[in-house]
């Protein structure tokens, strides 16, 4: 497999493991509102963890975007810089507490695929 | 004397009648040809109506966060920069809009590529039944075309770059309109096999990275919306919202279906494009790729309309 093409396979896997973390967290806040909770200090940090996944995705998303339209242009492309970002913004999401140990999982995914950038960076 | 010119014209004619027979059952079916190309062009809209509908919501989603977000990430998602090249434009830090319109727009090019390479071979299979002078219009016209098709180039798994038409297909297609033979055009429709498959795969990753991603995103936010009423309101409330939990949910299960339909479709393309090869061996060759890639077509436009008539 090609660097462009298994950085590809690497960032929708990366999405699909946010997206089921998402789904997860977010099922546990629906029972916050269903139990009237919303504004308790647990559900309050479980909103603030979604918008931080969510807002992972989106730059992931973004950065597979950017890498897919290189890759349909046969060109190589510039994803370090936006990788070091999503980088901070899960580094971020890791300081939460319950999400440390998903957090942990995602960066150890993500510090493989910063290599893998610098390798498709022009 | 005659009986011997009686027997050599009736020799004559069966020669005749064998030649003409076998020259008829030389002419390639062109059947194949013509539902793979229809069945290209097919999932070619389907794909552009997927993902303008998604740019759609996009952009509204794109308009709330640029309203919310600090002056400086707006400078540096959203201020162009023009250069170096005449007509390059790029923000320091792509926004999820600006980076969907260019991959779009990129993938929409590489399978425009695929469209008319689907329209070239189905001239490429009507070509023996052709005049001389026919044949020598579309040649030229088919060369073009093929040459321009082997400069789109794209990324190849295990690196380098490819084009749906590879540029060693391109000799193999040539040596078929100089030579009719059609091992030449099996070895060119096959030279373009794992290009047309990279294709294929490339636009799955499109379907669940992108589309499939935003209904679940999009569920899950509006789910919570209207969720959050739900559990506040009254009993005569309540069924207002039940109504919409319940309309949020059919038309979820109805886009998941439909995009899956979609990535089934793409997934299909490579064996149908593998059976043209075999399409030139004859008409009693099952072509169940072909079959697939058309049922699967007819499945997806069935998707289109439920989604219509739900809408």
């Amino acid at each position: 497999m090609g660097i462009h093409d298994d950085f590809l396979k690497k960032c929708e896997a990366l999405i699909q493991e946010l997206d089921s973390a998402a789904g997860e967290l977010e099922s546990r806040y629906l029972d916050c509102i269903a139990l009237g909770r919303q504004q308790e200090p647990d559900c309050v940090l479980l909103s603030r963890q979604i918008d931080g996944v969510k807002r992972c995705i989106r730059r992931w998303q973004t950065i597979h975007a950017v890498a897919m339209t290189a890759a349909l242009q046969g060109l190589k492309v510039d994803v370090e810089a936006a990788a070091a970002r999503a980088e901070d913004d899960l580094r971020s999401l890791k300081a939460s507490r319950e999400w440390a140990g998903n957090a942990v999982k995602f960066l150890g995914m993500i510090d493989e695929m910063i290599g893998m950038a610098a390798k498709i960076v022009i | 004397m005659r009986g011997l010119d009686r027997k050599r014209g009736g020799g004559m004619a069966f020669f005749l009648m064998l030649v003409v027979s076998l020259v008829g059952c030389a002419k390639v079916d062109s059947k194949p040809f013509l539902d793979f190309q229809q069945a290209v062009s097919a999932v070619g809209t389907g794909m552009e109506d997927a993902s303008s509908t998604l740019m759609a919501k996009q952009r509204e989603e794109m308009i709330a966060a640029c309203a919310a977000a600090r002056p400086a990430d707006v400078k540096r998602e959203f201020y162009l920069v023009f250069g170096p090249e005449p007509y390059g434009a790029k923000v320091e830090s792509p926004n999820y809009h600006a980076a969907l319109m260019r991959m779009r727009a990129e993938f929409a090019e590489v399978n425009d590529a695929l469209e008319r390479y689907a329209e070239a071979l189905l001239r490429l299979s009507e070509f023996e039944g052709m005049s001389d002078a026919d044949q020598q219009t579309v040649s030229t016209e088919l060369n073009g075309t093929l040459n321009k098709l082997s400069g789109r180039l794209f990324d190849a798994p295990g690196g380098g770059k490819v084009a749906i038409v590879s540029t060693l297909a391109v000799p193999a297609f040539n040596a078929y309109l100089q030579s009719r033979q059609r091992v030449d055009l099996k070895s060119a429709i096959r030279g373009n096999q794992a290009n047309v498959a990279v294709y294929a795969d490339m636009a799955v990753g499109i379907i669940r990275v992108h589309l499939l991603q935003d209904i679940k995103t999009r569920y899950r936010e509006e789910f919570r919306k209207i969720f959050s009423r739900f559990a506040l309101a009254d009993s005569e409330a309540r069924r207002l919202e039940a109504e919409r939990i319940i309309s949020l949910d059919e038309s979820t299960l109805q886009a998941l279906a439909l995009h899956e339909a979609l990535e089934r479709t793409f997934r299909a393309l490579p064996a149908a494009h593998a059976d043209l090869a075999l399409a030139l061996d004859g008409r009693d060759v099952s072509l169940v790729g072909i079959l697939e890639f058309w049922n699967r077509v007819s499945a997806l436009r069935k998707r289109y309309e439920e989604l219509k008539d739900a809408h």
